[in-house]
């Protein structure tokens, strides 16, 4: 035939045979599918798993990473995973939410692979964007609930859902006020958010948001959501709220605990 | 957000050219109604659906088609039901006779698929703060390049004059900004393959 004497088509061909051979996966039907291959399911359990194996069970001081939104931002993510792997003293990481940009399960397998670069376990709270398309199906999958507390050397942590808009859904507060208190003489009780509850998604639960943190004694508060770094005492009476930086603007953070103290710092790299 | 001005830019130079495109349909060796499709494509995956099924048309000069696909993924399949309508431009590279009755055609296309009913929106949902999202989240350019065999019937059925299969690798455009700003993402993770029949029709 004509094309096989051609050698530049015939090798042409070949390069396209092996390229779609190459695909992974190798048919894909939709952006917004859900279908998560069970190979990248339950990380929330396993990571658990992971931090619950270093628990001391008691107090001891201890550091954890702090990353937020990373949306797109694979090679800023890369880079600020890479400067945590380096300084080998953070026990765990935290992800407070947004890991997607349009929750599409191709960019959760994305985030995901990124993420497997890490050398320690990392927990998530599920952000605003990750519910878009189908996402929050892919999240479930991905990680599990999307409330649920662990405690790791008597410090508790409660990771709450609190996206109003994309999920169209009001935050969960009745589990929130049962989890937050502290019932078994925790050092600290920590709340891990995506959105800080002065923000537009939280307008109609800020209120009763704040007034578990000071009716619970909690100090610090911890969000994303707002790309940069900031902690204030946005209502002057001792709860800080915290928001963690974007990798887009090459910053992360670190949590320093102590049974009487927890210090939040920016960390450049 | 820069990718939201990409994908507005795509969809620009991808949305012009094929309203200009619809003038060249008029075919006037074809009988009947300007809409009636000169081939009825099916294709099995392509980031369009579990399966879609649609109108062809073909540029008087042949070195352009038009597809418009509706495609479907059931909720068993996607774990989620999703349904599409797309827009596909295959702009044909070379033809290659095999036989009297089969052409081999390499070619590449560029597509807008739009998510219609799903949970992403072409317009920001009320309840949304004015301004929260700059672009539709239902709304992706798809780009691929395949091949088609296409065989011709030496007795012509009632309807039918032949049969055209194809293969194509493509990708979306999101997946494609990702790749270009990010190394660790592989070019096998973003493309994936679409097989199809194109049922062609009696001019």
């Amino acid at each position: 035939m004509a094309i096989y004497r051609n050698t530049r088509n015939f090798l042409l061909i070949l390069s396209v045979i092996t390229g779609l051979y190459a695909c992974d996966p190798w048919f894909a039907f939709s952006p917004y599918e859900a279908n998560l291959e069970t190979g990248y399911h339950g990380t929330t359990e396993k990571h658990l798993g992971l931090i619950n194996a270093g628990d001391a069970g008691d107090s001891k001081p201890f550091k954890i990473a702090l990353v937020s939104d990373p949306h797109y931002h694979f090679s800023k993510l890369d880079d600020a995973l890479l400067h945590i792997n380096q300084q080998n003293d953070y026990d765990f990481a935290i992800v407070a939410g947004d890991l997607t940009e349009n929750g599409l399960m191709q960019e959760y397998i994305f985030f995901y692979e990124s993420m497997d670069r890490l050398n320690i376990p990392y927990l998530t709270v599920i952000g605003n964007h990750d519910y878009l398309s189908n996402g929050e199906k892919v999240y479930s999958q991905m990680y599990g609930p999307y409330n649920y507390t662990f405690v790791y050397n008597n410090v508790k942590f409660v990771m709450f859902d609190n996206n109003t808009i994309e999920s169209e859904k009001s935050p969960d507060m009745e589990w929130l006020a049962r989890e937050l208190v502290n019932d078994h003489g925790y050092d600290h009780v920590i709340p891990f958010a995506h959105i800080p509850p002065y923000d537009t998604q939280m307008k109609d639960h800020v209120d009763a948001f704040h007034a578990l943190m000071v009716e619970n004694n909690i100090r610090v508060s911890v969000h994303g959501h707002k790309h940069d770094f900031s902690i204030e005492e946005a209502y002057g009476d001792g709860v800080r709220y915290a928001t963690v930086s974007s990798p887009q603007k090459r910053t992360y953070s670190e949590l320093i605990f102590t049974p009487g103290t927890i210090d939040i710092r920016k960390i450049e790299y | 957000m820069k990718q939201d001005a990409l994908r507005f830019s795509l969809i620009l130079l991808l949305v012009l050219p094929v309203l200009n495109a619809f003038g060249n349909f008029s075919d006037s060796t074809r009988s009947g109604k300007w809409y009636v499709p000169h081939f009825v494509p099916f294709q099995f995956a392509g980031n369009i659906g579990f399966l879609s099924v649609g109108a062809g048309y073909n540029s008087n000069s042949h070195n352009y088609q038009l597809g418009i696909l509706y495609g479907y993924v059931p909720a068993s399949i996607g774990n989620a039901e999703i349904h599409t309508i797309t827009a596909k431009n295959n702009f044909p590279l070379r033809r290659y006779q095999l036989k009297n009755n089969q052409t081999l055609i390499p070619y590449v296309g560029i597509g807008l698929t739009v998510e219609v009913g799903g949970n992403a929106f072409l317009a920001m949902p009320s309840h949304y703060p004015d301004g929260y999202y700059d672009f539709p989240k239902n709304l992706h350019v798809i780009a691929y390049g395949g091949t088609s065999v296409q065989h011709l019937f030496h007795n012509d059925f009632r309807f039918l004059r032949g049969l055209e299969f194809y293969v194509e690798a493509g990708t979306v455009d999101v997946y494609l900004w990702y790749k270009t700003i990010s190394d660790q993402i592989k070019f096998n993770q973003i493309f994936s393959l679409a097989l199809g029949v194109n049922l062609l029709l009696h001019k």
